[in-house]
């Protein structure tokens, strides 16, 4: 599909927009609609796109696996982490009041973490998940040729 | 009861700008069932998602709410990659390969001559 230049050039000005659009969604999430999972998803649909138009074999030179595992795992992590450092400040698990000098500080601070934490998780399972149904049909096939090859 | 209430606060251009709409999707509609190619259908939900785009802008617009403008704008974005993605898969019958050797096979048949048959 990246031999036609329409769908081409609308991709390359298009996918840029979604990404910037994802981390509006994500850092406006206090006073509009969105947060970590919207955005999350938003800025994965911009990978799916570029799978679709440029092949996914491109895609997965641009964005490999293990970074996206790293970038789920972080993610995770931060969430976490966040609520052990509310702990660890002396209050429950993911309280967020103990974490900046004033608890409206310490409330920002951790709802901004832990929402990047989620979007971050969150844009990855989503890419890992359209990588893993996208490319099912060459891993068929591989596994078919392996079964001919072994008999 | 929210529904009732949202429904009498619903001014006359509110009213008459998403009746025109919703016309418009309905004739839309018709074109997505009727279709007699692959393509017309696609090209009519195309059209349902973007009347889609302008009905949240216009509740937005008229209930004062700009915040639906973002809404909007993600939905412009989902509808143009959902219709980019079901015309790939109508074009090479997989959504993420490119060169390998079933879309290979694919690339070379005429879609226009196979519709005609």
């Amino acid at each position: 599909m990246h031999d036609d230049p329409v769908v081409r050039i609308v991709a390359k000005v298009l996918i840029p927009s979604i990404m910037l659009f994802a981390f509006y969604v994500q850092f406006h999430g206090d006073f509009g609609p969105g947060g970590g999972f919207q955005a999350g998803v938003i800025f994965a649909s911009a990978f799916i796109l570029h799978a679709i138009i440029f092949g996914l074999n491109r895609t997965r030179h641009v964005w490999a696996f293990r970074p996206n595992l790293a970038v789920l795992c972080v993610g995770v992590l931060l969430y976490g982490g966040t609520g052990i450092l509310g702990m660890l400040g002396g209050g429950n698990f993911l309280n967020y009041n103990v974490l900046g000098d004033t608890p409206q500080a310490g409330q920002h601070l951790g709802i901004l973490l832990v929402e990047l934490g989620v979007g971050m998780s969150v844009a990855a399972s989503m890419v890992m998940l359209f990588f893993a149904f996208a490319g099912r049909a060459t891993h068929n096939r591989f596994l078919s040729s392996k079964e001919r090859n072994d008999e | 009861m929210l529904l009732e209430i949202n429904l009498i606060t619903i001014s006359f251009w509110t009213g008459s700008g998403l009746l025109i709409l919703g016309l418009a999707a309905l004739v839309a509609f018709a074109r997505a069932i009727q279709g007699p190619t692959a393509f017309d259908r696609l090209l009519a939900i195309n059209i349902i998602g973007t009347i889609a785009v302008l009905v949240v802008c216009l509740y937005g617009f008229f209930d004062g709410r700009p915040a639906f403008l973002d809404i909007a704008l993600l939905y412009a974005f989902i509808n143009f990659i959902a219709t980019i993605a079901v015309l790939r898969f109508f074009r090479f019958g997989t959504l993420g390969e490119e060169g390998s050797a079933a879309s290979k096979s694919r690339e070379n048949d005429d879609i226009w001559g196979n519709l005609n048959d």
